[in-house]
Formats: structure tokens, sequence, C-alpha cells
């Protein structure tokens, strides 16, 4: 009995093992996702081998496969999906198979494994901070403007906030290796009941902030006045608003610290967050745990990405409002969000293009994903949507983080120092000035040699 | 005053291992917790530790929000592929490098070593590299045959099987037992500890891995249980962890089985191999 047992479970383990090795060799036969990708594999190679036009796959009846991948998981992921879906739907020449790949960070990394081992995707969605890691190796992402010009796209079409930093060259109109598509700035979400109750306006200038929330605190209104996340973006925000540039004009000097506008900018920074004014969030989870204090009143205003526009929306149990974020000597944002560039090793560069081209011009492309985000439209043609006019005339609030545009500032995105190292060490900064009230000056100097030093590396 | 004294200590020894087992359970309590909640009490203050109404409701949205079967599937196979072709291999090389002598056994011990140490961060660009280069890439073998073999499992095993007094071997093979009948039916049974030990890591590490699908897979079709669940997660706005919390307790509930099933072979192991 007992050697009987053993022998079942042995050819048990073996038929599963067996199983595991023919899922392993090739599942088409099992399922009909796993045929789709199948037939796209072949489907690729074969438009490798014959680097053929959408138009040529079309002739000889069959699609051509565009590898689309993504970093858009949850809602957004699902969104993204069904936008692809409805593009492979409105044509029969170019099929776009949308796969997700982690987050930005994750899928920079593994397109950077895939692209060295010949594999990489045909389109690639990476952070509109990540573009220069890829960027700056030669040959590794497609310039874009040659597409353009045939498609009779125009380079200032895009808004200047969000296209800079998508050149390697800022100067040179020629070069474009990104277009930008999950588009974002900073607002300032306000509980408009506290103001009401306050009988107060909405502060348009930090010392204005200040002021305001001091009093809202000392009446127990509020906890802080308002809580911004821990993210390096509200680094290049304040030192923008100070109306300096946080580097040189070559890209080599962290010139805030030069000429101490950015010392003085963290000044006021770190005065606030000393009064409560501003809470700064903690490092994990910061988006949330900002916007939980603002839904439950604990804090009157929160400054974050416009993107978080429908979970405030949403969740929201009080009257609030969309206002631009107060300025310290000028009104200044950056941007941020996310970009698509066409991968130099595309299989089929044209049935690429092909729907690249779709989503910028057309009203189910990125105007649609905007519209459905919360992200603003990154060209004047995507705004001309009638799904964004739609979304700008029924939703002010929309509107406002759109208009907010005339103050977008991207400057210290020009010779692409955003790179990992750098940011890392700014909230290193942040975190010692905000949350330990480090001298700034002195952090800031430190600050200044550390960064230098990459730039130095990165050129 | 030695039985107050003693009284005292076993109430502090009492106190402390609640509070042990407090602080490790507590975690896993809270996933329990948030995966019953509605979004509004996940974003209540203060926070919510028992539902109102449990919302089973939550699994079913997680399940449904992917294809979970395909990613179960996908999981298992790894899973038993890893640990059976581990064993094949494993079980005669850790015999091999403690009771057979062979020219280079040191150097090649000293290789497995150095296997046992080096951290697949390092190692997946290499093998992705081979991976693509054979043209396996979009199927299960990239999750399965760079893990054939395991340098830690080896390294233990030797250690056990190094303790096995030679005369037991010597006298099994006056029985005429070859190798193979001498390492699956004498050295294996006696080393049940160490294999549990193997295998339950094994099973724990592979079926939670993240890193080495999300790099070594491009598509759903072959992707992993850890992998549905991190696209759960939305990319921007309020992140739902209830339905977060939910995927993660079907991604944790075999592991909870094999634990229920196999504790005292677990704490066994454990014990064995002195991993507390």
């Amino acid at each position: 009995m007992k050697r009987t047992t053993r022998k079942a479970t042995a050819l048990v383990m073996a038929s599963v093992m067996m199983l595991g090795l023919t899922a392993c060799g090739g599942q088409s036969s099992q399922s009909s996702g796993t045929a789709q990708t199948t037939a796209a594999k072949t489907e690729t190679e074969a438009a490798k081998a014959e680097t053929s036009a959408p138009a040529k796959a079309a002739a000889g009846g069959e699609k051509a496969t565009v590898n689309f991948w993504h970093s858009m998981s949850g809602g957004n992921g699902e969104l993204l999906q069904s936008i692809v879906d409805n593009y492979n739907a409105s044509q029969d020449k170019v099929q776009v198979v949308a796969e997700y790949q982690g987050d930005y960070y994750s899928a920079i990394a593994k397109a950077q494994t895939a692209i060295a081992a010949g594999n990489g995707p045909d389109i690639l969605q990476t952070g509109s901070g990540q573009v220069s890691i890829l960027a700056k190796e030669e040959g590794i992402l497609e310039n874009l403007v040659p597409y353009m010009n045939q498609s009779g796209m125009e380079f200032s079409d895009f808004d200047p906030t969000f296209i800079t930093g998508m050149s390697m060259d800022p100067n040179n109109s020629e070069s474009l290796v990104a277009f930008p598509m999950g588009c974002s700035t900073p607002v300032m979400y306000c509980n408009m009941d506290i103001l009401d109750a306050a009988g107060a306006e909405v502060p348009t200038s930090w010392a204005e902030m200040s002021e305001l929330t001091k009093k809202l605190i000392a009446d127990g209104v509020i906890e802080y006045g308002f809580a911004i996340p821990h993210d390096c973006w509200y680094f290049w925000m304040f030192v923008a608003q100070n109306d300096t540039t946080v580097f040189s004009d070559d890209g080599m000097k962290f010139q805030c610290v030069d000429d101490g506008t950015g010392i003085e900018a963290m000044q006021v920074v770190q005065d606030m967050c000393k009064d409560k004014v501003m809470y700064f969030g903690p490092v994990q989870d910061s988006g949330s745990t900002c916007r939980g204090m603002f839904l439950d009143g604990k804090c009157a205003f929160f400054v974050n990405s416009c993107a978080d526009l429908k979970s405030v929306e949403s969740n929201a149990g009080f009257n609030y409002s969309v206002q631009y974020v107060p300025k310290l000597k000028v009104n200044a944002v950056p941007s941020g969000g996310n970009t698509l560039t066409m991968l130099a090793s595309a299989a089929d560069k044209d049935a690429a293009w092909d729907f690249m081209h779709w989503l910028y011009t057309e009203n189910d492309g990125v105007a649609t994903f905007a519209a459905n985000t919360g992200y603003l439209p990154p060209s004047k043609t995507i705004a001309e949507q009638p799904i964004i006019k739609e979304k700008r005339a029924s939703n002010p609030n929309y509107e406002v983080a759109y208009n907010q545009l005339e103050h977008g500032n991207n400057s210290h995105m020009v010779m692409q120092p955003n790179n990992g190292d750098v940011a890392n060490n700014i909230t290193a900064v942040m975190e010692a000035c905000f949350y330990d009230f480090e001298d700034v000056t002195e952090r800031m100097t430190v600050l200044k040699e550390e960064v230098e030093d990459i730039l130095i590396d990165l050129q | 005053m030695y039985k107050l004294s003693q009284n005292v200590w076993t109430v502090i020894g009492t106190i402390l291992k609640a509070v042990l087992i407090f602080v490790f359970i507590f975690p896993f309590l809270w996933m329990v917790s948030v995966a019953l909640q509605t979004d509004k009490e996940i974003s209540s203050s203060p926070i919510t530790l028992i539902p109102a109404v449990p919302q089973w409701i939550n699994f079913a949205a997680a399940w449904s929000k992917g294809p979970f079967l395909l990613y179960l599937r996908n999981s298992l196979t790894i899973i038993v592929c890893v640990i059976v072709m581990q064993m094949v291999i494993m079980v005669p090389a850790a015999y091999a490098f403690a009771k057979c002598d062979f020219k280079g056994k040191n150097w090649m011990f000293g290789l497995v070593l150095i296997a046992f140490m080096t951290p697949g961060q390092i190692t997946f660009l290499p093998i992705y590299q081979m991976m693509s280069d054979w043209g396996v890439m979009n199927t299960l073998l990239p999750q399965i045959l760079p893990f054939m073999s395991n340098a830690f499992g080896i390294f233990l095993l030797r250690q056990y099987f190094m303790q096995v007094p030679d005369e037991l071997i010597e006298a099994a093979k006056l029985d005429n037992a070859g190798s193979l009948k001498i390492v699956y039916k004498l050295m294996l049974p006696m080393a049940k500890p160490a294999m549990s030990t193997v295998v339950l890591f094994s099973f724990v590490s592979h079926w939670n891995d993240y890193f080495w699908p999300l790099v070594m897979t491009q598509t759903t079709d072959v992707r992993p249980l850890p992998i549905g669940i991190a696209m759960l997660k939305n990319t921007e706005g309020i992140t739902n962890w209830n339905i977060i919390m939910a995927g993660n307790m079907i991604l944790v509930m075999p592991i909870l089985l094999v634990y229920v099933f196999c504790s005292k072979s677990i704490i066994r192991s454990f014990a064995y191999s002195g991993i507390k």
C-alpha cells in the first residue's frame, strides 16, 4: 500500500513537472491570450526581418505588432488599456500590445536590461525624470522630429513647460526624444468650508498663507496650515518661485546656492515648517498621508499634483476648490509625470509612430487619458479635443489647473540634471531642514558640492 | 522567596512573549482587517480596527481586477518545477560534496559558496541575456531554470550528510545499494529536517518573489501572483488598500495553509537550521 502511494506520488510529481515544462515551453494551446502573444511574437520577428511599414503589413494581410511597455497600474492601467484597445479597433494595420512593467523606476531598469539584450519594447512609457537615463546614451531613443515633420506635427504645439527636458539639447529644435504624456503640475487644494467660516480669502503668497494659517492654528481650527508631500519636485518649485534658476545655463553649477537665492527660498520654507504652517509629508506613502490630513480637516490646504484631482473630488466631505499654488516672489510650478519614447531598436518604427501620432491627435488618445485622470493636456492639439474642452467647461478645478500652466517653469530640466542621484541628495537636505530644522545654509552648501560632483560625472 | 522570584520572572517572560507575538502578528491582523474594510473606513481617523460590516466583496473585486487564475497557475507551476528540480539536482550534489572524493571537489564547493553569497541583483543581467539568447523570454523558463540548483540547499544538506557515519554507507554498499539508492533511500530520509528547511525557504522565497519575475517577464501570460498584486495599486491618486490587502490575502493563503498543515515540521526545521 505504502509502495503504491509512493509510486502514485512520484507519478503525480512527474506529471506536474511535465505539465509545468509543457507550460514553460509553449502555452499557446492552453490560453487564447498566450496564443495571441505567441502570434504577436512571430509577427514581431517577421516585422524585424522586413522593417516594414504598417501599410506593407496591411498589404500582406498581417498586422504589424508594436510592443508598448508602460507603468500604469490600477485604474490608470485599465484606462490606458482601453485606449490601446480603441486604437487597435480603429484600424487594421497595427496591433499594439500594451504590457505593464512595474513603476517608473522598475520599468526603466528593466528596459535598460532588455535593450542590452536586444529585447526592448518599441514604445516605452517612462517618468519624465527618467528620460535622461536612456537619452544620454546615443542610439537608444529615436529622434521623433523627422516623424513629426512627416506628419505635420509642430514642435511648438507642445506646452513649453512639458517639453522642456524632452530634448537632449534645449537649443536644438531638431531633436526630441520623448513626448510628454501624463502631465501634471502642483496645485493647491483648499478647504473652502474652513476659509468661509474664518471669513478669509484664498492666500496667493506664502506670506499670506503663514498669516492666515497661524491664526487658524491658534484658534484650534487646524493642526497645520498646508500639507505637502515628501518630493524633490517642491524643491524645484520653491527655488523657481524665488525668481531664480537652480542650475547655471550650462547645467554644471548649482547656481542657486552661489547667489544665495536657493538658500533664501529654503529658509522661508523651513520657517513655515517650524511654525507648523507647512507639514512636510513622511518619506513613505507621503501623498496618501498628506491627502488624508487634508481630507480629515487637519490642515486647510494641500499642495500636490493635479493628477490627484479625481481622488480629492471623490473623497472630500466638504466644499473644496483647486487654486494656484501661492507664490514666494513669483508664481512658478514645475511639471512632472510621464513620457512616451520610441526606441531606436523598434522593429517597425512606422507602425510605432502610427500609434504615437494617433495618441497625440485623436480625441480617444492622450486627450481621453488626461480627461479621465486629471493630467493636463500636453499640447494645443490635445487641449482642443472635445473631451478636454468638455472637461474644462464642466470642471472649474481642472480649468484652474490648466490655466496655472501660464506659470509653468521647468528650468531645472533644461540640461536634464533631474536624475535620481541629484534628487536623492536634494530630498535628503529637505528632510534635514524640514524635519530636523538643521542649518539651511550649511546643508545647502554641502548639497552644492555633492550635486556638482554628480553633474560632472553625468557629462 | 525563591518561588516568588521565579513567579515574577515567569510573568515577565509571559508578558514579553505576548508583546513579541503581538508585534509579529499585528501586521498580519492589520492586513486582514484592511482587506475587509470599506473605502471610507480605510481613510477614517482614528483608524478602524474592526470593520463594521466585513467587506468580503473586496476579495472578489481583487480577483476580478486581473487574470488571477492565470497568475495562480503560473505561480504553482513555477514553484512545483523549481522545488522538484532542486530536489533532483541538489540532493546528489550535496551527497557528492559530503561523501565522495573527486578531483576539484573543494574548488567546486567554493563555487557553490560563491553562488550562495551572490545576490540575484548581480546575476540577473547576464542571466537575462542568456535567456534572451536562448529565445525563452515570454515563457516560464526564465523563472525556473536559474533556480534549478540551490546553493543554500546544497550547503545545508552537505553539512547534514557529513554527520552521517561512513559505516552506514559502507553497510548499504555491502547490500549492493548503488549511489542513487544510497542518496534517495538512505541519506534523504535521514535528512528530512534539513530538506524541509530548504523546501520551505525555497517555497516562500519563490512564491513571494517580485523582482525576478518582473525583470524576466514581459507579458501577463507568464506572470506570477506577486506581480498581479502589484498591479492592483493605482499609479496615481488614492491607493485602494482594501483591494490590495485582499489580493495579499490571496497571495499569502497558500503559505498559511502550508504552515497550518506542517507547523510542527516547520518549527523543527527552523530550529534545526538555527534560523528563528
